[in-house]
């Protein structure tokens, strides 16, 4: 791979928007180290699923695009990438340390290791369950839920579709511990729901889509305002599915 | 209220585990956490009205986290997100869904509404102190103030 200040300016963007960062960050990230790498006129477009940029650099005028298929929430990583940006800015990271530093990330083993996750799902789905006013028996509902969730999420999940896939099984099977629930031990259907999948949630895509969309990027709002509603979509499929099931059989409350 | 405290900080905690957040700020992720459920019980204690509750919950989660990233010179979404989760209308989204499945769309159709509205509270609660945070902070890092991070 070639280690151009360009080819620095797209991983770095790349690796952060792959780390769950919101477009408007990733596109600050690159003008601030296009700046340290004394590139000129530096013309950027992030979209939450790709990015191009184009920069005057030594050889004359350069473009390139980059493709983002995976993405993710880590984030320690975004913090570090955040970070290395600020460094570049100062002149204190070449492009090809630069280009390193983010190998070396990608490299890097995961934080925490799979029994730390499942339990921090369950812990998180019943105290969002108690949160929210379930008895006991139904914040357990919702751990088992949440737990169950974040084993899905964990698997290596490469096509957008079958990432689709993923979330309407998380969904069918917390519906189906939901209604389980309320046929054995009477407790709601929506409290044990509600805690399975919260962990789920499209998590800054809220708030981005409100900051883009003041700011004016409106496709970077338009994209992530249709990839929750998409994660939103799958998971309530996948409820609707077993807790349909859960009212036909009159299980479900 | 400190049920909605200690459920809010032990959610946002977790949650941040979920998210990757560095070992080293775990605890102030729970700290958000509690802070948006204790304001968001505190509010309602002057009059249960969901919707001002969130909002003024999720400016106060934002607001923290916008303090602790300048603080800490770390992104303050490593703090806003675990923050927010108590504030996620799970419930809500989850009634309009049923009622739809029932086939009482008018119910279902009401409660949807509501769930964007309390969404969009939250969007907004935090979209305000981002806007106020950047308009005092300015943007060029390294001048006067010292350098942070966002």
């Amino acid at each position: 791979m070639s280690e151009s200040p360009l080819s620095a300016l797209l991983e770095l963007a790349a690796a952060l928007l792959e780390s769950g960062a919101e477009p408007y960050r990733a596109e600050e990230a690159i003008e601030r180290a296009g700046r340290g790498f004394g590139l000129g006129d530096v013309q950027v477009f992030v979209t939450p699923t790709g990015l191009f940029v184009g920069c005057v650099g030594p050889l004359g005028h350069e473009a390139g695009v980059r493709r983002v298929r995976r993405r993710g929430t880590d984030l320690g990583r975004l913090a570090v990438l955040n970070s290395l940006s600020r460094a570049a800015e100062r002149g204190d990271v070449t492009p090809p340390e630069c280009l390193r530093a983010i190998a070396a990330l990608a490299a890097a083993p995961e934080p925490y290791g799979l029994g730390t996750e499942l339990l921090a799902g369950g812990v998180a789905s019943a105290a969002y369950a108690w949160f929210i006013g379930a008895p006991p028996i139904a914040a357990l509902l919702a751990a088992l839920g949440g737990a169950f969730t974040i084993l899905m999420r964990r698997r290596r999940v490469v096509y957008a579709a079958e990432r689709f896939f993923a979330l309407a099984v998380s969904g069918f099977a917390v519906g189906l511990i939901g209604i389980a629930g309320s046929a054995l031990f009477g407790v709601a259907t929506g409290m044990v729901v509600a805690g399975g999948v919260v962990v789920l949630v499209p998590g800054l895509a809220l708030t981005g889509v409100l900051r883009d969309l003041v700011a004016g990027d409106f496709l970077s709002a338009g994209a992530e305002g249709l990839e929750a509603l998409t994660v939103t979509g799958a998971l309530a499929a996948g409820v609707a599915l077993s807790v349909a099931a859960g009212i036909a059989l009159g299980w479900s409350r | 209220m400190i049920v909605a405290a200690v459920a809010g900080a032990m959610s946002a905690f977790a949650f941040a585990v979920l998210i990757r957040v560095p070992r080293r700020d775990l605890l102030l992720g729970a700290l958000c956490g509690l802070v948006s459920g204790l304001v968001y019980s505190l509010a309602g204690s002057f009059g249960p009205h969901a919707i001002l509750q969130v909002l003024v919950a999720a400016v106060a989660a934002g607001a923290l986290s916008e303090i602790l990233a300048r603080l800490r010179r770390t992104p303050a979404t490593v703090y806003l997100m675990p923050g927010l989760i108590p504030l996620v209308p799970g419930l809500l989204a989850y009634h309009a869904m049923y009622a739809l499945l029932q086939g009482d769309y008018v119910t279902g159709a009401a409660v949807a509404l509501e769930t964007i509205y309390w969404a969009a509270a939250i969007g907004v609660g935090v979209a305000l102190v981002l806007t106020l945070a950047r308009s005092r902070g300015g943007r060029p890092a390294g001048k006067a103030g010292g350098p942070r991070e966002e």
